[in-house]
């Protein structure tokens, strides 16, 4: 039986986080308190909405490697509040001051004198967590970060059986996801910490499954979560408009830009108020800022046109120049960010920002070998092509997740930078390896791909794409295993 | 026959060349079949010990504790015996005034506090209204002229004045 997964509808976790985030957004923007109703109308509309198939997972040993690791990240989360500390004192404390019915008005959000450690956070994770405290308690209601565990594996998997992956790879890469030891174990960045990089790694793996499919409504719904997410959520949102177009469906570059700036021209207004800073942002910065994804676009796009390329690099360069000072305007978040980039960024510590960053990359206690596996899977299928001298390949290419693991890396190096120097060992120790999480679901996106093209695809040359395409179905059809 | 064997003799040494490549091309996908392979073994074999073992041990170690216990469990112990009384004496609608490092413990005092607030010591004009403003007297501590509680915090710790 043909197990390839015909869709274009998006997946039911992005609709039931897209619907609940931008209500919830809206509700609160209003003055109103988030009602329970929220969660089973978000429910609801996903199932009308989801795509077609059964969702499963390839092969015993993976299902079997998935339970466990969710009912050990289940039993961390509903047996204690968060043991993190960003957990507990920001994202969920948040949660909890909603889920006791309070609107913006209230003190907590409104009132300067109270203590807010972090008023410019955005909101999309408490409101998630907000909805299932309400229906099954505090305690149940954090039942939310295993199942956003579930649908990282999920949003892998998914889009790996639509480009006719075989089997056996989709299961090792998803037992290889499930096997990173940062999500599965207690501590700073765990799923059951509270941390919101879990979940923006989620939103960030579905674009980068949309933009690689072409699929635009997972697009726009991706461009309308990430400004939602967290601050870095912005920049991914930016570095997908700007990889979509260069690398992959412009169309679905063009729907990301689209949910990103109607989610931007909704939240930064918000995101001011609540670091009560509403008279310092005007509209046209707004305007100017919700337009940047459609900008970012439209320079990919007409970057791939040969004959204006060099015009347009150097409208880029001056854009890339004036970009800091725009985003600086804004109030707080990023805003701080990009004004530290032009005036605080410390150049000196590039070195050992680069150097932990590479040490990082390679820890096995908290990453495994993701990136290095990536990186020897990328080698040994460059090495094949020049050995098959193949020309074409039954999945997509690789060159998107991998644009966008160099634009995440870039602004991971980037904001370090412009730390100052008594916390840059803090955010080195702590935050780095934090940031990086959220760019495993395309590690692992990309070496399921990859994995495919090494050990399933023919090595016929010439014949790569049909030979491919039809040895993979038969091995399918008849179960046999991997040569 | 000089043209052909020519040729032939010409073509010889690059197409060793490629052989040679081709032959070590062969056993590139051994690293990667051996890094995935580690990859998994370390997942694995970690799992009884990271993901049972530790997790138990915190949980278990967080019941012992408390919010309060575990939150400060590596803060100095007068921050814990604060943290500890606060929790204890101050009411869920109550205002705590505070002073000091907004960053660092006083995060996690908020936290733990929930849902009585956290208030800027200076500016109690500002205060929300409808809210009793907690003024207990810690035991510990000598008598002092003022009835106001204030929680000082720097990053690592917390101190309790009396203004």
């Amino acid at each position: 039986m043909n197990e390839r997964l015909v869709a274009s509808r998006p997946p039911f976790d992005l609709v039931a986080i897209a619907f609940l985030g931008a209500l919830g957004h809206v509700l609160l923007a209003r003055g109103s308190a988030l009602p329970p109703w929220l969660l089973p109308c978000a429910l609801a509309v996903a199932l009308v909405a989801r795509p077609h198939g059964r969702p499963a997972f390839d092969g015993l040993p993976t299902k079997v490697l998935v339970v466990a690791g969710f009912v050990a990240i289940a039993y961390g989360s509903l047996a204690t509040q968060d043991r993190s500390w960003d957990g507990f004192a920001t994202w969920s404390l948040t949660a909890r001051h909603l889920a006791a019915g309070e609107t913006l008005a209230a003190p907590y959000f409104a009132n300067p004198s109270v203590y807010h450690a972090t008023p410019g956070y955005p909101l999309l994770q408490p409101i998630l967590l907000q909805q299932s405290s309400l229906w099954l308690g505090e305690a149940g209601g954090r039942i939310l970060f295993p199942l956003l565990w579930l649908a990282l594996l999920f949003a892998v998997r998914d889009p790996l059986l639509a480009m006719g992956v075989h089997r056996h790879v989709r299961a090792l890469t998803v037992a290889g996801l499930a096997l990173v030891p940062l999500f599965t174990e207690p501590g700073h960045g765990s799923a059951e910490s509270g941390f919101a990089d879990l979940l923006l790694a989620l939103l960030v793996t579905h674009g980068a499954a949309a933009i690689l499919l072409g699929r635009w409504p997972a697009a726009a719904l991706v461009g309308l979560c990430l400004p939602l997410c967290k601050i870095e959520g912005t920049v991914h949102l930016f570095s997908l408009c700007l990889v979509a177009p260069l690398f992959a469906s412009w169309r679905a570059g063009l729907a990301v830009a689209a949910g990103g700036a109607i989610a931007l021209a909704g939240w930064l207004p918000v995101q001011a108020q609540l670091t009560h800073r509403a008279a310092d942002l005007g509209g046209g910065v707004v305007a100017l800022v919700a337009l940047l994804p459609l900008l970012l676009v439209g320079f990919g796009a007409v970057l791939r046109m040969r004959r204006v390329r060099i015009v347009v690099v150097g409208l880029g360069l001056v854009g890339g120049l004036w970009l800091p000072s725009l985003i600086g305007q804004l109030p707080a978040g990023l805003g701080q960010a990009a004004l530290a980039l032009g005036t605080q960024a410390r150049w000196s510590a590039v070195g050992e920002v680069l150097a932990t960053i590479g040490a990082i990359l390679c820890w096995f206690r908290k990453l495994g070998g993701s990136f290095v596996v990536l990186a020897a899977a990328l080698v040994a299928v460059r090495l094949e092509r020049v050995r098959a001298a193949r020309t074409a390949a039954s999945v997509p290419s690789v060159a998107p997740l991998l644009a966008l693991l160099g634009c995440g890396l870039l602004a991971v190096v980037l904001f370090l930078l412009t730390r100052p120097a008594e916390d840059l060992g803090l955010f080195l120790r702590e935050g780095t390896v934090r940031y990086l999480s959220q760019l495993l679901g395309i590690v692992w996106l990309a070496i399921g791909m990859l994995l495919h093209r090494q050990f399933v695809e023919s090595d016929e040359p010439g014949d790569a794409g049909v030979a491919a395409s039809g040895r993979a179905a038969r091995i399918e059809q008849t179960g046999r295993s991997l040569p | 026959m000089i043209g052909p064997a020519t040729q032939r003799n010409g073509d010889a040494a690059p197409r060793a060349r490629w052989r040679r490549l081709w032959q070590w091309t062969r056993v590139a996908p051994a690293p990667l079949a051996l890094v995935l392979v580690a990859h998994l073994y370390f997942g694995l074999a970690r799992f009884p010990v990271g993901s049972v073992q530790k997790r138990l041990a915190d949980v278990g170690n967080w019941h012992r504790l408390g919010a309060d216990g575990w939150s400060f469990r590596l803060a100095d112990e007068e921050t814990q015996r604060i943290a500890r009384w606060l929790r204890r004496e101050v009411r869920p609608d109550q205002l705590v005034a505070y002073a000091g490092d907004s960053q660092g413990s006083m995060q996690l005092l908020a936290a733990v506090l929930f849902p009585a607030l956290l208030v800027q010591a200076g500016s109690s004009s500002a205060w929300p209204a409808g809210r009793d403003v907690f003024r207990g007297r810690a035991p510990w501590l000598p008598a002092a002229a003022g009835s106001l509680p204030v929680v000082v915090a720097t990053r690592e710790a917390l101190r309790l004045e009396y203004r």
